[in-house]
């Protein structure tokens, strides 16, 4: 009798736009000063999106909508809530992609870009609280 | 800055859309766009309550799933003569509920 393995969700990693020069100089940064939001539009312009959040809760990335309902795994931006309050604080060279211009933007932007890439899903944050018990 | 509408948010507060909210949500969240009914949809406001882990007067709204994604309402709650009144900074599509301090569900 053949015997079926129960299967395992697998959550594909998000996939980052590869980013030269050229890429990083088209991104668009808007800051939102009343309300401390600050968003990283990738492909220059906000496109209709997702959120998926990052463990610390006030960093999501967008997840490009090809629907009404659905989306594809693939970056399209960035936004940071309580940008000034807490996370320049946390991570003082994020404040330059705000007044940082020429080959000094780039490499802020793409330092940004890598600590978001780097920071784990929330799957992966709760399967290590778990694993941890 | 103007209040656009009126509403009754989920424990009877006031919620005030107004139109510095209104701009930012059409600028950032493309996928908003001719949607900013849902986010006066009370029912939208009804699943989940949570507070925001930085500002205490913030609150998360999760409105009921339709389909995989569901809309994320951020109210931030100042005091007011009639009390407590709530204004929309911001509202967006996410898939995935963060962790955070529960007020209602």
């Amino acid at each position: 009798m053949a015997l079926t393995l129960p299967q395992e969700e697998i959550v594909e990693p998000p996939v980052w736009p590869s980013m030269d020069d050229a890429a990083l100089d088209t991104i668009r940064v808007d800051y939102n000063r009343k309300i401390d939001y600050l968003y990283v539009f990738l492909y220059g312009k906000p496109l209709p999106a997702v959120w998926d959040p990052r463990p610390d809760g006030n960093i999501w990335i967008g997840l490009r909508l090809v629907g009404d309902d659905d989306w594809v795994d693939e970056v399209v931006g960035i936004m940071v809530a309580h940008f000034r309050r807490h996370a320049v604080r946390e991570l003082p060279r994020w404040g330059k992609v705000l007044t940082a211009t020429g080959s000094a933007r780039r490499e802020s932007l793409r330092g940004m870009i890598a600590d978001v890439a780097a920071m784990p899903v929330n799957d992966e944050a709760e399967r290590d609280v778990l694993s941890a018990r | 800055m103007a209040t656009v509408a009126h509403w009754i948010g989920y424990r009877g507060r006031p919620v005030e859309p107004t139109d510095n909210g209104r701009v930012h949500i059409l600028d950032g969240h493309a996928e908003r766009a001719g949607r900013l009914t849902d986010i006066g949809n009370a029912r939208a406001f009804s699943s989940l309550v949570l507070r925001d882990r930085r500002v205490r007067r913030a609150e998360l709204l999760y409105g009921t799933a339709a389909g995989r994604s569901r809309i994320v309402v951020v109210v931030i709650n100042r005091p007011a003569i009639v009390g407590w009144v709530g204004e929309v900074w911001t509202a967006y599509l996410t898939a995935r509920t963060q962790e955070g301090e529960q007020l209602w569900r």
